[in-house]
Order: C-alpha cells, then sequence, then structure tokens
C-alpha cells in the first residue's frame, strides 16, 4: 500500500515536471528584409534576427521556437502572450512600452525614404500630401506619415518589408519609408536598381533609435534572462562576429 | 547625602561609554568617508559604465564605420563593378547617417561632407558608365576622365575621415586617461582616507587598551593576584595601587573587604583550631576529670583525668547516675530538673563517685547542659575536680576548730588595723570576758585589758614581728567586772595578705599563788641552805683545825695509821668544806646575782684565764680567745665563773699525751650568741652528754679527778638564769665543745 502511493507521489511529481521541462518559448520573428531574416524556398529561417535568437535562447538555456509572422501580428501576439518573445526591430515608444516588455538595445536605426534615384529630394513633412507612401503596418514609419498631413490614401500600409519593396517597384507607392538599414539588400539587389535613399534619414525621433526585442508582458523573468544573455554576447564578442557578418558596417 | 571616596571618583562605565563613543563616531565617521568614497567609486564606475565607456566604444564603433566608410567611398571611386561601387554608395549613405557616426556634430558634418562627395563620386561613376555604355567598345576618354575625376575627388576625403578617426582615438584616450585619472584620484583619495581611518582607529583603540588596562585589567590582575596570594596564604599582603576609577573603587573595597573577612575568617579558624587543640590538650591532660554524657547519663566520652579519678580502664559502660553516691544523687535530682526544664544551664555540687573498689572520691562537680536552641538538653558536660583532700582538710579544720571552740582556754585573733577588735574568739573567750559572739566580735583591747588604752595599742602594732610570739602577763577585765591577772599569747600571723595577732589567754589567779607559794618555799630552802652552808662550816672548820692541831701536838705520839686517819678527816674536812662552798656558791646563784647588764665577753674571758693562769701553765695548756667575742648580756662574776669553771674542766680533764689546747669563740644565732669552749681533752661518752650537767654527778672516781660534781651544775645554772642553754658535743679521746647561749646586748638594748 505504501509503495503504491509512493509510485502515486513520483508519478504526480513527474507528471507536475514535465512541463516545466518542456516549457519552451515561443519566438515570433518578422520576415523583415534582408538580412535580418532570409526565408529559403522550403520556408527555413535564416537571417541576423533568426541566428540572434537562437544564440540568446541558447544563452538562456531556453527551448525557443521561432515562428515567422508579420510585424503587426508579432506586436498583437507579444500583446496577448501567445509570443513571449518577438524580434521585429522595434523601436520603444511610450504606447508600447504599456502593452510590452523592451530588451536591452541591440542595434540603432534610423528611417530613410526610398524612392526612384531621379526623384527630388523627399521633404518627410510634405511627403504624405505629395507621394503615396509605402510603410509597414503598425510601425512608427506609418505613426509618422500619420501624424503628417497629407491624405489618408498616400499612406500605403504594407504587412511585410517584401511586399513593400515589390509595392514600390510595382507602381504602387512612389516612396516607401523603412528603416535605413533594411533598404540596403534593397539597393544592392537588381530589383532595387534605380532606387535611392531620398536624402538624409528623417530627421525625427520617433523614427530613430535603439532597436530592441520585444517581450510579453507576463514574462518579465524572461526580459531579466534576456538582457543578461545581451550583454553577455556584446561582452564576449559573438554579437560583434554575428552582426560583421550580416552588415557591411557597425550597426550598434 | 554621604559621599564615598568611590564617589568622587571617574566613573569606569562612563570612560568605556566615551570611548565607545569616540570608537563608534570613529567608526561612523570611517563608515561615512568609506560610503562616500564608495558612493564616489561607485558613481565614477556607473558613470564611466554609463557614459565612458559607452562614449569609447562610441568612438571605436565610430572608428570602425569611419574605416568601413573610407572603404566604401574608395570602392565609389574606384572599383571597376558598377554593382560594387553602387552598393559601397549606397551602403556609404545608410552608414553616414547612421547614429554611429552622429553623436558629435563635427564628425556628422563631416561625414556628411563626405557622403556628399561621395554621392558625387558615385554620379561621376554613373555618368562615367553612361559613357562607355553609349561609347562603342565601351571606350570612352570622357568617362575615364569621370572615373579621375571621381578619384581624385574621392581621394582628399580619405585624409578628412583618418584625420576623424584620429580625433575619435584621441578622444577616446583623452577619456580613458580622464578617467583612470578620476579613479586614480578616488584611489588614492580613498587609500588615503582608509589610512587616516585605521590611524584614527589605533589610536582610539590603543586609548582604549590603555585605558581598559591602566583601569580595568591591570587592577583586575592586582585584585586577583592579591586575592590569590589571600586564598593561598603564601604572597605578602600587598598595598593595592590608589583606584582610578569608581568601579575599581568598589572592587579594591570590595577586594580589601573579603580579604579583610578572609583574614578574620582564617584567624577564627587559626583561633578555632588552635581552640579545638587546646580544648583537645586540656580534655585530654587536664587534671581535672571531664566527661561527656547523654541524657541517660551514660559516659560518651571521658578523659583520662577521670578514668584514673574513679580508677576504671574504660568508661563507656559506665553511667553517671550509677557512680554517683545515693545521698548526693538525691541533692543533684532538683539541679538536673532545673536543667531540663532551661531553668538553667549549669550547677555544681560536690558530690562522691564511685571508684572501682568500691571506695568513695570527693568532687567538686561543674556539670553543664548541651542544647540545640530552646529543646531540652542532649548533653551535658561534667568537670569534675577531686577534692578529697579539701574534704579531708575540711574535716580536719572542723576538728581542729572544734578543739579550739571546746578548748577550756580561751583563744582569740585580733585584727591589729582595727585597733585590736576582736577578730575571732572561741567560746571560752566569750566567757572569758562575757560577751556574746557578736558582742565580742566588735571589742577591741582597751575594752577588756586596762593596761592598754587606744594610743598604746596604736603603737605595739607599729613594729611588726612575724610569726614571733610573745607571752606575757596582763590584767583582763572579765565576766562580772572583775580584773584578773591573765597570761596572753601573742603570735604575729599573716592571712590572706592581712596581719592578724593570735594566741591564748590563761587565768593564772591559780598560778599565781602557786608560784607564790613557790617562791616562797624556794626563798626559805635558799636561805635554808645558806643558812646551813654558812654555819656547816664553822664547825667544819673547827674540825679541821682541831685535827690540824692534834697532828701538831700528838703527832709524835701516833703511829703510822694515826697520822693516816688524822690525814684522811683533814682530808674528809677540806672536801666537805670544798662541798659546802660549792653548795653556797650554787645556791647564790639565784640569790646573789647581779641584775644582768651588757658585758664584753672578751673581758669576761680574760678575767677567767687570769684565774686560772698558774693552772695553765702547770699544764702546759694554751687558751685562744676569739677576736670578735661579743657584748652580751649578764651578770660579769656568774660569767666569769662560767668560762672560769670551763676552761677549769678542760685543763683538770686533759688527754695525757698532748698538751691542753682550748678556745673560746662565739657565733651569731638570732638574737643570742652562742658561744663555744672547745678542748682536746679526754672528751666524754654520748651517753652523758646530759648526765653530766646534773649536780653531783661524777664521770671519773675521786681519785681519777678530783671535784665535787657540782662545777657543770653551776654552769647549767647560771646560763638557766641568763635565759640560755648549754650542752656539750665532745667525742672521746678526741675532745669536748661546751655551748651555751646568751643574749645579745645589743637586741635587749633596742627592747
Amino acid at each position: 500500500m505504501i509503495l503504491r502511493a509512493l509510485m502515486l507521489l513520483s508519478l504526480t511529481l513527474g507528471l507536475a515536471a514535465a512541463p516545466a521541462r518542456a516549457q519552451g518559448v515561443a519566438v515570433g520573428i518578422t520576415t523583415t528584409a534582408q538580412p535580418f531574416v532570409i526565408t529559403d524556398p522550403s520556408g527555413k529561417l535564416d537571417g541576423f534576427n533568426v541566428e540572434l535568437a537562437r544564440l540568446l535562447c541558447a544563452r538562456m538555456g531556453r527551448t525557443c521556437s521561432l515562428e515567422p509572422t508579420t510585424f503587426p501580428q508579432l506586436l498583437s501576439r507579444i500583446e496577448e502572450g501567445t509570443f513571449q518573445m518577438g524580434f521585429g526591430n522595434t523601436l520603444k515608444t511610450p504606447e508600447r512600452e504599456k502593452k510590452m516588455l523592451f530588451s536591452a538595445p541591440i542595434w540603432r536605426s534610423t528611417s530613410s525614404f526610398v524612392t526612384t534615384a531621379t526623384r527630388p529630394t523627399i521633404d518627410p513633412t510634405r511627403a504624405r500630401s505629395l507621394l503615396r507612401t509605402c510603410v509597414v503596418r503598425k510601425s512608427m514609419q506609418e505613426a509618422f506619415l500619420a501624424a503628417q498631413p497629407g491624405p489618408d490614401d498616400n499612406i500605403v500600409a504594407i504587412a511585410t518589408y517584401r511586399e513593400l519593396f515589390d509595392g514600390l517597384t510595382g507602381g504602387a507607392c512612389d516612396a516607401a519609408l523603412l528603416p535605413t538599414v533594411n533598404v540596403l539588400d534593397f539597393l544592392s539587389r537588381e530589383t532595387g536598381r534605380g532606387y535611392d535613399y531620398s536624402g538624409p534619414p528623417v530627421d525625427d525621433p520617433r523614427l530613430s533609435g535603439s532597436v530592441h526585442i520585444i517581450v510579453s508582458k507576463g514574462r518579465p523573468d524572461l526580459l531579466t534572462a534576456l538582457d543578461a544573455a545581451i550583454n553577455a554576447i556584446k561582452l564576449d564578442g559573438s554579437y560583434r562576429i554575428l552582426m560583421a557578418r550580416h552588415f557591411p558596417f557597425d550597426i550598434n | 547625602m554621604q559621599t564615598t571616596p568611590s564617589d568622587r571618583l571617574p566613573s569606569l562605565r562612563r570612560r568605556l561609554a566615551a570611548i565607545g563613543i569616540a570608537l563608534a563616531v570613529a567608526v561612523l565617521a570611517v563608515l561615512g568617508a568609506m560610503l562616500v568614497s564608495g558612493s564616489t567609486t561607485h558613481r565614477v564606475v556607473e558613470d564611466s559604465r554609463i557614459h565612458t565607456v559607452p562614449r569609447i566604444l562610441e568612438r571605436q564603433r565610430a572608428t570602425a564605420n569611419l574605416e568601413r566608410l573610407i572603404r566604401f567611398g574608395w570602392i565609389t571611386a574606384t572599383a571597376t563593378s558598377a554593382h560594387d561601387w553602387r552598393q559601397a554608395s549606397v551602403t556609404a549613405q545608410a552608414l553616414a547617417y547612421h547614429p554611429s557616426l552622429s553623436f558629435d556634430d563635427e564628425i556628422r558634418h563631416q561625414v556628411t561632407t563626405v557622403h556628399a562627395v561621395i554621392r558625387q563620386v558615385a554620379s561621376k561613376r554613373e555618368r562615367a558608365l553612361a559613357l562607355r555604355n553609349a561609347a562603342p567598345g565601351g571606350i570612352n576618354a570622357e568617362a575615364r576622365d569621370q572615373d579621375r575625376e571621381a578619384r581624385e575627388l574621392w581621394m582628399p576625403q580619405e585624409t578628412i575621415l583618418v584625420s576623424l578617426q584620429g580625433k575619435l582615438a584621441d578622444d577616446g584616450v583623452r577619456l580613458m586617461v580622464e578617467r583612470f585619472d578620476r579613479v586614480a584620484e578616488i584611489a588614492d583619495l580613498t587609500r588615503q582616507l582608509a589610512i587616516g581611518a585605521a590611524v584614527l582607529i589605533l589610536l582610539i583603540l590603543a586609548s582604549a587598551a590603555l585605558i581598559v588596562w591602566r583601569n580595568l585589567l591591570l587592577p583586575v590582575l592586582q585584585v586577583a593576584q592579591t586575592m590569590r596570594g589571600t586564598l593561598d596564604g603564601s604572597g605578602p599582603e600587598r598595598s593595592l595601587p590608589s583606584p582610578a576609577t569608581a568601579e575599581m573603587a568598589v572592587m579594591q573595597s570590595a577586594a580589601v573587604q573579603l580579604r579583610e573577612a578572609l583574614h578574620r575568617a582564617a584567624l577564627r579558624e587559626a583561633a578555632l583550631k588552635a581552640s579545638e587543640q587546646r580544648l583537645g590538650s586540656i580534655f585530654a591532660t587536664s587534671e581535672a576529670a571531664i566527661v561527656l554524657s547523654d541524657a541517660q547519663s551514660q559516659v560518651m566520652q571521658a578523659n583520662d583525668a577521670f578514668l584514673r579519678l574513679i580508677d576504671h580502664d574504660r568508661a563507656l559502660e559506665l553511667s553517671l547516675d550509677q557512680l554517683t553516691h545515693t545521698d548526693d544523687a538525691a541533692r543533684e535530682a532538683p539541679l538536673l530538673r532545673a536543667m531540663l526544664k532551661g531553668e538553667t544551664d549549669r550547677y555544681r555540687l560536690d558530690k562522691r563517685l564511685r571508684r572501682q573498689d568500691g571506695s568513695w572520691v570527693w568532687v567538686d562537680a561543674s556539670v553543664r547542659a548541651i542544647r540545640d536552641g530552646d529543646a531540652p538538653p542532649h548533653q551535658f558536660v561534667t568537670v569534675a575536680i577531686d577534692i578529697s583532700e579539701r574534704m579531708r582538710a575540711e574535716r580536719e579544720l572542723h576538728f581542729i576548730r572544734a578543739l579550739v571552740d571546746q578548748s577550756a582556754d580561751p583563744v582569740y585573733c585580733l585584727d591589729p588595723l582595727d585597733g585590736g577588735r576582736m577578730a575571732w574568739a572561741n567560746a571560752a573567750t566569750c566567757r572569758h570576758f562575757g560577751a556574746s559572739p557578736e558582742r565580742i566580735l566588735t571589742m577591741r583591747i582597751p575594752d577588756w585589758d586596762p593596761n592598754f588604752d587606744t594610743e598604746v595599742v596604736k603603737k605595739l602594732w607599729q613594729s611588726p614581728e612575724p610569726l614571733s610570739t610573745r607571752v606575757f602577763e596582763t590584767t583582763h577585765r572579765v565576766a562580772g567586772g572583775d580584773i584578773i591577772p591573765v597570761e596572753v599569747s601573742a603570735t604575729w600571723l599573716e592571712h590572706d595578705g592581712k596581719p592578724y595577732v593570735a594566741g591564748y589567754i590563761r587565768d593564772i589567779r591559780d598560778r599565781n599563788r602557786m608560784l607564790m607559794a613557790v617562791r616562797r618555799s624556794n626563798e626559805d630552802l635558799q636561805q635554808f641552805a645558806y643558812v646551813a652552808s654558812h654555819d656547816l662550816q664553822e664547825p667544819l672548820r673547827m674540825v679541821a683545825s682541831f685535827l690540824q692541831l692534834l697532828e701538831r701536838r700528838y703527832g709524835d705520839r701516833l703511829d703510822a695509821a694515826g697520822h693516816e686517819y688524822i690525814q684522811f678527816a683533814v682530808d674528809g674536812a677540806v672536801r666537805m668544806k670544798q662541798l659546802i662552798e660549792d653548795l653556797l656558791a650554787y645556791s647564790r646563784i639565784d640569790s646573789r646575782g647581779l641584775q644582768p647588764q651588757p658585758v664584753d665577753l672578751a673581758v669576761i674571758a680574760q678575767a677567767a684565764c687570769d684565774n686560772l693562769v698558774s693552772a695553765i701553765a702547770e699544764n702546759g695548756g694554751r687558751v685562744t680567745l676569739s677576736d670578735d667575742l661579743p657584748l652580751v648580756m649578764g651578770d660579769q662574776p656568774q660569767l666569769i665563773r662560767l668560762l672560769q669553771n670551763l676552761i677549769g674542766n678542760a685543763l683538770k680533764y686533759r688527754a695525757p699525751a698532748r698538751f691542753p689546747e682550748i678556745s673560746v669563740s662565739a657565733q651569731r644565732h638570732g638574737d643570742s650568741w652562742i658561744i663555744a669552749v672547745s678542748d682536746n681533752g679526754i672528751g666524754i661518752a654520748p651517753q652523758y652528754h646530759d648526765r653530766i650537767f646534773m649536780i653531783f654527778q661524777r664521770l671519773h672516781g675521786i681519785a681519777a679527778y678530783e671535784g665535787t660534781g657540782i662545777g657543770l651544775a653551776i654552769c647549767k645554772r647560771i646560763v638557766e638564769r641568763h635565759g640560755g642553754e648549754i650542752w656539750v658535743e665532745s667525742q672521746e679521746n678526741v675532745g669536748s665543745t661546751f655551748k651555751f647561749t646568751l643574749h645579745a646586748a645589743d637586741v635587749v638594748a633596742n627592747e
């Protein structure tokens, strides 16, 4: 009788411990432009963000399941908690801080207009009124443009960068407003020939600053572990190596 | 309120509190300084981590990105592949506006300028590319010019960017140096602060240690050493130093009190031990019998004296009740009951204890109860002293007192210091004076003796004569008022340091009457003897004269026998005459003697020798007179006769083989002189030493030594008339010494 009770207790404890061991981290990662995310034809994810996610999960000792998503979906699911961690090159804003947690900065970003090389330099304050501009939905670029005067139709909100560049080259929009670094790959490819940055990056604090990994609001423990992992890879040089493999200069 | 010396001393608690406060202040100061230092260090570190390090890293990244910008510019200017220089140009744009190169306005401006040049270079390369694409064979001089211009346009920019790199490197170095200088400054300050704090704490700790050592540890050690010495009893009594604090004063005072208490306890213990030893010794060696008994009078312990007293070997099986005489037990019972009731703690009783042989021994028993608190006594200590001798003496005293009391003669005792008051008198004395025993003890000499008044009585005791006895006659006023003659003896005694005069009183009325009768009878006899001797001499002289006449006239008619008979008759008459003269002299000693007066014995002896000069010469004798012959009281003629008789006897009874050697000497003996006349004659056998002084006693026949046998009797009578004694010390064939006593003239003169 006692032996049976002990076995039952062991089984109960084993069952209780099993979810803890199997508990992984659901990581949302936006299929943004190269070199952040590269999706091969088989659907396998690769790129700077993917490697960074794997590197940090390894450092945290967590089992992470990476799931490609769009930026709007990433924000929504992080807010919902279905993603515990999100890689979407997210800038920190007060509104977002109410809904999610932000890791230590991982690199710094600016936003630039991209348009045909022959087009005169775009005045950011008049861009909405003059041009149809593609932006990623729910991004700061969309928020910036929304704050500018002009018809709503001139704000072309698109879910992914791939669709954004397609829209730019396909004529869906006259220009695009997006992170400066995200444009490099597009400009270096054949499809981006004839396109160029339109002047220097937009000088607006909402569009430049530190890029963070976002964490579900209910997982501050994960945030702590994540910050420690970021600090660790910065100190041991692995982050610099990772960055050098994907970018032509130090974006940090 | 009264203050003690310790109240005037500083408090150790206050000193320690002051030290503690000082130490706490110092520690707090040190902690504060360390906190400030740490805070500053932390601030510097934080500032370094938050600002300096990021700024240095920023410059490092900027330097690296400038390097990349140089490369992108150079690629833009020189790369042959359009794809390469286009991508380099685009990347240069992204890089030029990247925040890593925007932290400094000058750098931003320079980089922006360089980027503008890169854009121009890219434009020239685009134009050159367009020209080549338009030219046949791709060769176009203008295109080369454009490329060359592009390169020339770019080359100065490298210098600008390198210069910016140098500036960033210098800034980085400057930041690092500034930061390290600040860190070094803080480190120095911290080190100095630590040294100062350490010195301050060491000073305070040293002061605290010194104060604790001087005010606490050292006094405590000294007190401990003193107490150790006191406890061991080995160390000398150390005088404690003056206390520095009130607490030490209290401790030292307590130590001194403890030491004194221990000393007193040790003294008490030693005294108790000594007392126990003394008591044990006294118990063991005491001549007094000591017995410890229980409530049933069973003997528990007894000393040797008790065993000797009752002649037992062991005492434990004895009971004091069984040892006590029943008569004495009856007297002791009420005393014991009173003690058992707690009314008394001790009693004393003379009682008898039975010895082993059944005899009884009187003891003076002192019994003391031993009790616990108010409980009945559970033990008794009896100290018994053998008083058998005392009891015997008391019985004898009682007997003697009874004898004295029952004596027919009055016996008295006077207090000379109280005017001759009667101090004790027997019943006969009371009857003698007709006074009650109480009354007689108030009477003084003048009350009964009319010959003594108060002044005379005072003079009587001015020259006490211890143990001397005087017997004198006086008169007493006796019962009935008659005054009668009495003989009184008075002996000077001393008892308990007080002088007494005691003696007897004897009614001498009958004796006086008898003496008067005897005296008259003696006088009659002396008169008779004198007359008889005197009257006998005349007829005797006639007998001798006529016999001698008869011999002269008729001698021729007498034959030899007749002559011999006449000679016998004459000799008899002569001896008869000598005998009568001696008897006459013997009888005249008392009747015709002179009153004694101081006389020089040397003169007397010389006179005696002068009278015997022919005899001395005939015998060839020699008489030696001592040079210190004294003055004595006496009748000179009689004393001359006395010495003449003795010296004459010495000549008469000389030893045939030697010449007489006679000496006369004197030796003081008390109030008298002993006069000795020694010779070397034939001596006298001891059995005759008394007989020779009797009248008419002769040791030899008349034929051997002539004489009447009265000489020594006359000597004896003369000496006795002078109140002395005469005796002989002699050894046959050796010699004789006749000794007699005479009163010294100086004593009698003083009286």
